[in-house]
């Protein structure tokens, strides 16, 4: 073991930066989805907004246990450590859950209204007096649902810049990493991004098109919802073809190491798993997909494919294996390589 | 204030890995853990070629990464120089494992990162560390670089142009230096 190298974060830190993504990107395509049409792209407002705060939680459960000691974990959030990347991060997710939990709240269906609940229940007592203050506050009649909808562009505001941190910083984590060639690599947090945007928004599509849309959708939904989401989803694989391409590239020309560590996805133990999966499966198979279910409609502008919810099922399927495959071999190949000189 | 710091001659180093295992003996690490170890070279071919061993451990840089990236504090650096982890403190995140260039940190059972100490219990006594009194052809110096007089000082205001610190790349700045093969 020792001047050789051994796995110290295994998969449950990939689940980890995985879900983490998926979270932060679901968070920013509710929001984008709102700004851009709030009726018209309700539902993917509103199906985002009810994805993105649990994979980040089943995320915190993993990260947790791949602690050496899970108990302490609250001793992240006992002080701040301005150089520690993963100090500022565990701020950054708490943030980031309470925002998440907020935008889930908001969105919920009207006849759930904790507010107008309290207020019933407190309606005929008249002590103690602070809870009839409660009651009576204007604090308590905001959050009733009829104001609540006025938040969400504010929560929007807020939290993208919040959601596209998260998405960026699983990778900066790795990527400030010096000793570590595979990761020390100025493109890794832009895949990360990247990637994250790409499976928050496969998440997304998955449930409304493939789970919902799986007793059909209406012409109207197929022309607006499904269409926007998977344009979305059909660009952000161009751009992370894009970065994957960079990332190699870089990893080739920083330097020697990092020359040697590309091999390992370059015919080493990685170069399956990477692009059988996160290439293959996780991007081209998707791609194609995509082509096949939106070229017509942008080429020739003939009207929509009719809904197939197996097509969509399959790509966004396909994308989140992907990115789950992709964290894996980062986090596994990252550590197999250390900084060499003779 | 005491600065310490550590010379190790690699040109002697014969590789009996006796300095390993008077560190494993006072620190009751397994056998397959170790606090420094050994990084043995070849080179050349057969019948001219040569091998050297490098001993490496914590380096207790002056710019530790392994210091800066802990979400804690729990790893820190004395005044004196020492780099130490607080175990109370240390949530077991490994982010320091990866953060460190020389790969010296080992996961404890208990659950909390551990590494070279400088063996403080002995050196705040005015002893020595276990590695260096135990090494059979003098490998190793260890001392206060602040005083003048010391032996490691005057080692090392003579040999200045020989010695070289490990993985200067990384600007950590080690506490140790290596006279190089
Ligand atoms: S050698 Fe590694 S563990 Fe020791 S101080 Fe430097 S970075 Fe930290
Ligand atoms: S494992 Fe312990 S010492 Fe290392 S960075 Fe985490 S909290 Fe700090």
């Amino acid at each position: 073991m020792e001047g050789t190298h051994f796995v110290f974060w295994n998969w449950t830190i990939a689940v980890y930066l995985f879900v983490a993504g998926v979270s932060a990107g679901a968070f920013a395509i509710s929001v984008l989805a709102y700004f851009i049409g709030e009726e018209k792209y309700e539902d993917i407002a509103r199906i985002g907004a009810y994805i993105a705060p649990f994979p980040l939680i089943i995320g915190l459960v993993f990260l947790i246990y791949d602690l050496e000691r899970p108990f302490t974990f609250w001793k992240l959030l006992v002080t701040v450590q301005i150089n520690s990347v993963m100090s500022l991060g565990a701020w950054l997710l708490l943030v980031f859950s309470i925002l998440s939990f907020l935008n889930f709240y908001f969105w919920l269906p009207d006849r759930i209204d904790l507010a107008e609940f309290i207020r019933e229940k407190l309606k005929n007592r008249d002590k103690p007096a602070v809870l009839c203050r409660i009651r009576d506050s204007r604090f308590l009649e905001s959050m009733t649902r009829p104001h609540l909808k006025r938040f969400r562009p504010l929560l929007g505001l807020i939290g993208m810049p919040v959601a596209l941190f998260v998405g960026i910083y699983t990778g900066v984590l790795l990527g400030v990493l010096s000793p570590r060639p595979f990761w020390n690599n100025p493109m890794l947090p832009m895949l990360f991004l990247v990637s994250a945007l790409k499976t928050g928004t496969a998440s997304v599509c998955f449930i409304g098109c493939f789970i919902m849309g799986m007793k059909g959708m209406s012409r109207e939904k197929v022309e607006t919802n499904k269409f926007v989401i998977h344009s979305v989803d059909f660009f952000l694989m161009i751009l992370s073809m894009i970065t994957i391409i960079l990332f190699i590239f870089g990893l080739y020309t920083v330097s020697r190491n990092s020359a040697e560590a590309a091999k390992l996805i370059m015919g080493g133990e990685y170069t399956f798993l990477f692009w059988g999966f996160a290439v293959v499966v996780g991007i081209l198979v998707p791609f194609c997909l995509e082509i096949y279910e939106l070229f017509p409609h942008f080429v020739d502008h003939t009207a929509l494919r009719e809904h197939n919810p197996w097509i969509s099922g399959v790509t966004t399927a396909a994308v989140l294996v992907g990115g789950f495959v992709l964290r894996y071999v980062i986090v596994y190949a990252g550590q197999a390589t250390l900084y060499i000189t003779s | 204030m005491a600065r310490y710091g550590m010379v190790i001659d690699e040109t002697k180093c014969v590789g009996c890995y006796a300095c390993r295992v008077a560190c494993q003996n006072l620190n009751h690490l397994r056998e397959n853990e170790a606090y420094n170890f050994l990084e043995e070279r070849e080179y050349g071919k057969f019948p001219n070629f040569h091998r050297v061993f490098l001993p490496v451990q914590c380096q207790h840089c002056d710019n530790p990464p392994c210091v800066s990236v802990c979400p804690t504090g729990a790893s820190y650096k004395r005044k004196d120089g020492i780099v130490l982890v607080n175990e109370k403190d240390c949530i077991g995140c490994k982010y320091c494992i990866a953060a460190c260039p020389y790969n010296v940190r080992i996961i404890k059972k208990e659950g909390y990162i551990e590494k070279c100490r400088f063996c403080l219990e002995f050196v705040e006594q005015g002893g020595q560390p276990a590695c260096v009194t135990t090494c059979m052809t003098g490998v190793r110096m260890f001392g206060d670089l602040d005083d003048p007089n010391s032996e490691i000082s005057r080692y090392v205001a003579q040999n200045v142009h020989l010695l070289k610190t490990y993985k200067e790349e990384f600007d950590t700045r080690p506490r140790i230096f290596y006279k190089k093969v």
